[in-house]
C-alpha cells in the first residue's frame, strides 16, 4: 500500500517535475546570496560552511513540503484520503517517503554547485556525508510532514510551515551541522555518533507520533 | 538593588494586570449576555 | 464576576495572594546566597521558579491534548488553550528575567545556555500555535491540529535540551543552579521550594479563571 502511494507521488512529479526543479534552483538561488554575503570575508566562509549548507536544506525542505502537500488539496484530491479504506497512518509514512526521497533528490543536484561557488574542499569520506544528510533530511522530513498536514487547511499555511518548522527542527540543525563541521574537518565518524544518534531519535519519535496522530488530523 | 524592583514589578505587574484584564472580559462577556 | 463569586475560587485566589505577598516579602529581606555579587542575586528565586512553572505548563498543553484527541470533550480543549496561554505568559518572563538578571551577574544579556535556550525555542514553537488556532481555519478542525502542536511541542522539548546541552563545550555545566543549592544558607532551599509552590497556585488559578472565561464565551 505504501509503495502504490508512494509510486503516485513520484508519477506526479515525474510528469511535471515542477517540485524537484523548484528546489533546486531555490537552494542556487539561497547559495548565490551566501557567496554574495560573505564578500567581506571570504576565508571565514570556509568555517561557516557546515551551518549554511543545513540553513540551504531547511529552507528549500519547506518549499518542498509545501508543494507537495498542496498537490493533495487540489481539485478536492483530500476526500481521496478520507474516503480511502486505508489507515492515515500508511498515508503519512507514504508522504515521509515521498518528501525524503524528493528532497534528498534536489540536494544532491544543489550541493554540488555549492561546493563549487564556496570553493570548499572536497577531501572528506563521501560514505559519511550521504549518512549525515540521510539522518538529516529524514529527521526534517518527518516533523515537516507532521506540520504540513496541521496546516494543510489553514488560511496562511505558506507562511505557517517555516514558523512551525524552525523552532521544532532546532535540534536537527544543530546536531547535522555539528556532524557535517567535524566531517569537514576530517574527524572520524566514532566522535560524533552522539549527534547521530539524536537526529536518528529525531526521525524515530517523530515518525512514529506522526503514524499514531495522523488519523486525527485527516478526519472530516 | 534596581534590578530586583524591576523583576518584581515586572513579574507581579503582568500577573496582576493579567487579572484584571480578564476579570474586563467577564464583565463584557455577561454584558452582552 | 461569576467566577469569583464561587467560594472556592476565593479561596484560591486569596491563598495565591497571601503567598505572593509572603514570596515579595521574603525575596527582598533574605540576604542572596552569592552576597559578593549583589542585592539582585535574589532575583534567581523569582526566575527559576517560574521557569518550572511555565514546563509544566507546557505539559499541561500536552496532557490536555492527549485528553482532547482520545476524549473529544470540548472541555479538554479549552484547557489545553489556556495551559498554553498562561504557559507563554510564564515563558516571557523567564526570557525577559533571565537576562535581566544574566547582566549584572556575568555582564552580557543573553547566555547560550541550555535551560534559557529551549526556554526561547519552545516560546517560539507556542507563538506558532497562536498563529495557527488564529489562523488555521475551521474550528473543530483547528482544536484538532492544535492538540496535535502541543503534543508535538512537548515531545520535542528533551531533544531540543540534549542538542543545545552538548552543543558548545563551554556552556555544558551552568554553575549557578548547584552553587544556590549547595550554599550553607539552608533558606535558599526552603525558599526556592517555596516560591516555586506559590508560582503554581498562582498560575493554576490563572488557567481555571482562563478556562472558565474560554468555555463562557463558547456557549454563550
Amino acid at each position: 500500500m505504501i509503495f502504490h502511494l508512494v509510486l503516485k507521488d513520484l508519477k506526479i512529479e515525474w510528469r511535471s517535475k515542477e517540485i524537484i526543479t523548484s528546489m533546486f534552483i531555490f537552494g542556487l538561488s539561497i547559495t548565490l546570496i551566501f557567496a554574495l554575503a560573505f564578500q567581506v570575508a571570504p576565508n571565514l566562509i570556509r568555517t561557516f560552511a557546515p551551518g549554511l549548507l543545513w540553513v540551504v536544506i531547511l529552507f528549500t525542505s519547506v518549499l518542498g513540503l509545501n508543494r507537495l502537500f498542496s498537490l493533495e488539496k487540489e481539485d478536492q484530491a483530500l476526500w481521496s484520503w478520507v474516503a480511502a479504506p486505508v489507515n492515515r497512518g500508511t498515508v503519512y509514512i507514504a508522504k515521509v517517503i515521498s518528501a525524503f526521497i524528493f528532497i534528498i533528490m534536489s540536494e544532491l543536484l544543489f550541493i554540488i554547485p555549492f561546493f563549487i561557488f564556496l570553493n570548499l574542499p572536497s577531501n572528506f569520506s563521501f560514505i559519511s556525508f550521504a549518512l549525515i544528510l540521510f539522518l538529516g533530511t529524514g529527521a526534517i522530513v518527518s516533523v515537516g510532514c507532521l506540520i504540513s498536514g496541521i496546516t494543510l487547511q489553514a488560511r496562511l499555511r505558506d507562511v505557517l510551515i517555516p514558523i512551525l518548522l524552525f523552532p521544532s527542527a532546532s535540534p536537527v540543525a544543530i546536531a547535522a551541522t555539528k556532524c557535517t563541521g567535524l566531517l569537514f574537518n576530517q574527524i572520524p565518524l566514532v566522535n560524533y555518533l552522539f549527534w547521530l544518534l539524536i537526529l536518528g531519535s529525531f526521525f524515530v519519535i517523530f515518525g512514529l507520533f506522526g503514524y499514531l496522530v495522523f488519523n486525527q488530523i485527516v478526519e472530516e | 538593588m534596581e534590578y530586583l524592583i524591576t523583576v518584581v514589578v515586572l513579574v507581579y505587574g503582568i500577573i496582576g494586570g493579567w487579572f484584571l484584564y480578564q476579570i474586563n472580559q467577564q464583565k463584557n462577556i455577561n454584558r452582552s449576555k | 464576576m461569576s467566577f469569583f463569586k464561587h467560594r472556592n475560587n476565593l479561596i484560591h485566589a486569596g491563598i495565591a495572594l497571601t503567598l505572593s505577598v509572603i514570596n515579595i516579602y521574603i525575596i527582598f529581606t533574605l540576604d542572596p546566597p552569592n552576597l559578593a555579587q549583589g542585592v539582585f542575586g535574589n532575583i534567581f528565586f523569582i526566575h527559576v521558579p517560574i521557569a518550572w512553572s511555565a514546563f509544566l505548563l507546557y505539559f499541561g498543553v500536552m496532557v490536555c491534548g492527549i485528553f482532547y484527541l482520545t476524549n473529544k470533550s470540548i472541555k479538554w480543549d479549552y484547557r489545553g488553550l489556556a495551559f498554553a496561554e498562561v504557559g507563554t505568559i510564564f515563558m516571557f518572563l523567564v526570557l525577559t528575567t533571565g537576562p535581566i538578571w544574566a547582566k549584572p551577574a556575568w555582564g552580557h544579556f543573553w547566555p547560550w545556555e541550555p535551560r534559557l535556550t529551549t526556554s526561547l525555542i519552545l516560546f517560539l514553537i507556542f507563538l506558532g500555535y497562536f498563529m495557527l488556532r488564529e489562523f488555521g481555519g475551521n474550528p473543530e478542525q483547528v482544536s484538532r491540529y492544535a492538540a496535535v502542536l502541543g503534543i508535538l511541542a512537548f515531545l520535542d522539548v528533551p531533544l531540543i535540551f540534549f542538542s543545545v546541552k552538548f552543543w558548545l563545550p563551554e556552556m555544558q555545566s551552568h554553575p549557578q543552579v548547584g552553587q544556590y543549592f549547595s550554599s550553607a544558607n539552608p533558606m535558599s532551599t526552603y525558599l526556592i521550594i517555596f516560591s516555586f509552590i506559590s508560582m503554581i497556585i498562582i498560575s493554576s488559578l490563572m488557567v481555571r479563571f482562563r478556562t472558565n472565561i474560554l468555555s463562557m464565551n463558547h456557549t454563550s
